[in-house]
């Protein structure tokens, strides 16, 4: 109830909603104007007056904080602590057209992805009888860890990790044998034969590029036979899903012209490819 | 928990219900009508009514449970605004065919379940019990009443006039800086992040430095002591920068 005559005037202070009336009401109204007055000449109601005013000035901070997203300047611990973990009101149909602007800039990054997707993927089909190809035709490496003899007699199956992505290997687990022996480390015996068993499993999954890369890191002369045949094998093979045909039609007539058992797989691949070309 | 006795006399009984619900009413309407680019504005007059009137009701609950802080009653009311405007906005909400007293009895429903919500899961907060300091006129005792000293009033209002003229002067800016500052006793932080300052905090202290030095040597100026303000000062300045600011958004 707001007292018509203000000044020394006795009366009921201004309820609540008479204050929220003032903060958030009409400017000029007459009952503004007379809650004014009332405040004006009141102690008590001009406290929860300034209360409420101060609440409201808070709010629209947390607002424009949490929805506007204003600059945060701020380093008030407390009041950041008030402002946050408000969601976001959701967009409405239409938005605003800031939101509406970057609706469309997301629009067109999802089309330019659409497009380069689409070219990848006519590339990958265009090269795919040649992948497909390779990935059938490069074979397993000898499964058993008994076959993990090195060079200078040191046990490369001592690990563990080797022996157990061996293991997996000969299962036709390639992706956990591709986990576990990338995990060998570079200065243990059995590096490179885990890195050949990760480029054999990775031509097999058809990641021909990843597959040359580990192959890259490896020198034939670090293998032992046949695993040095192997690599060379493995090598042109990748190479040849990959798509780089000069290099693998160069590798595989090197094999090809070898003593090695490998000479014969190199001279049906090279049938194999001439016919998918034709 | 007796939730049944814990109902919040609401103005809602007649139709009319409070003036702030009836505003609330309408502007949702029209945020629900306005094309898109003006419906930013309106949010925020929606989102702000809202949590104007839930914080109305979560005191009221609150206090009758002493259960919440008041940074816990500002956050609450803060979180369940966002939600009304979501369903506000999505339609979820139509307030079209309500009237004031309704949407005041909504609020208050609203209010009533976050408190109790806030008690269920906040175990911790509500041992603490900490108490939310009544506004002694809502006690209904109208004994504490303090206006003005009839003999100093003339007086004082003078040197409110005096103030709100001096504080006038100053950059739109500076002004409602100097306001936040001094009337409403805002931290710096808060200012700087407010929408209408939008400055680094320590940007906000240098200004706020710059600008008391300017009030109060024109206060003095006049010939004036800050001594003599009435502790309400702030009710004639606030009504004159309000009054101010709007004339200012009608100036392009």
């Amino acid at each position: 109830v707001i007292p018509r005559r203000t000044g020394e005037a006795r009366g009921p202070h201004l309820g609540e909603d008479e204050l929220l009336d003032l903060v958030h009401g009409e400017p000029d109204t007459e009952s503004r104007q007379r809650g004014l007055a009332h405040v004006k000449g009141c102690t008590a109601c001009s406290a929860s007056l300034k209360e409420r005013i101060a609440e409201q000035e808070r709010a629209r901070v947390t607002f424009h904080r949490a929805v506007r997203g204003s600059a945060h300047h701020s380093s008030d611990g407390a009041e950041s602590a008030a402002g946050k973990q408000i969601p976001r009101p959701a967009p409405s149909a239409g938005g605003t057209p800031r939101e509406a602007a970057m609706r469309r800039a997301i629009l067109a990054a999802a089309a330019t992805l659409l497009v380069i997707a689409s070219i990848v993927l006519w590339r990958s089909t265009a090269r795919d009888p040649l992948a497909t190809l390779a990935a059938a035709r490069s074979g397993s490496l000898p499964p058993h860890p008994e076959f993990l003899t090195l060079r200078h007699g040191s046990e490369a199956g001592a690990s563990v990790v080797t022996r157990s992505g061996i293991e997996a290997y000969a299962r036709g687990d390639l992706k956990r044998a591709v986990d576990l022996l990338e995990r060998v480390p570079s200065n243990d015996p059995a590096f490179p034969l885990a890195r050949l068993y990760v480029a054999s499993a990775l031509v097999r999954r058809g990641q021909f590029e990843h597959a040359a890369s580990r192959l890259a890191e490896l020198h034939e002369d670090d293998l032992p036979e046949p695993w040095s045949d192997e690599h060379a094998w493995l090598s042109a093979v990748s190479s040849l899903g990959a798509g780089d045909t000069a290099r693998a039609d160069s590798m595989l007539h090197e094999i090809e012209t070898g003593p090695t058992a490998t000479a014969t797989r190199a001279r049906a691949l090279r049938r194999e490819w001439r016919a998918v070309q034709r | 928990m007796a939730l049944d006795s814990d109902v919040i006399p609401v103005d809602s009984a007649s139709e009319a219900g409070p003036r702030w619900a009836a505003r609330l009413r309408d502007l949702c309407i029209d945020l629900r009508a306005a094309p898109d680019h003006e419906r930013s504005p309106l949010e925020e007059q929606v989102w702000l009514l809202l949590h104007a009137g839930l914080l109305r009701y979560l005191r009221a609950h609150a206090l009758r449970r002493g259960i919440m802080t008041p940074e816990d009653l500002e956050d609450v009311a803060s979180e369940r605004a966002f939600d009304l405007l979501q369903r506000v906005i999505s339609g979820r909400w139509e307030t079209s065919h309500r009237h004031a007293g309704e949407v005041a009895a909504f609020l208050a429903s609203v209010a009533r379940n976050a408190v109790i919500d806030h008690a269920r899961h906040s175990i911790r907060v509500a041992r603490r019990r900490v108490r939310v300091p009544a506004p002694s006129h809502d006690s209904g005792a109208p004994a504490s009443i303090a206006f003005d000293d009839p003999a100093h009033a003339v007086e004082r209002r003078e040197a409110a006039s005096t103030l709100a003229s001096c504080v006038e002067r100053l950059a739109p800016r500076a002004r409602r800086i100097w306001f936040m500052r001094v009337m409403l006793e805002l931290p710096s932080g808060t200012i700087a992040d407010h929408p209408e300052v939008r400055l680094n905090a320590k940007h906000v202290d240098v200004i706020l430095q710059r600008v008391r030095r300017e009030v109060r040597d024109c206060f003095e100026h006049q010939g004036l002591d800050v001594r003599t303000l009435p502790r309400n000062a702030f009710v004639e300045i606030w009504d004159r920068l309000v009054s101010l600011a709007d004339s200012e958004r009608a100036t392009p």
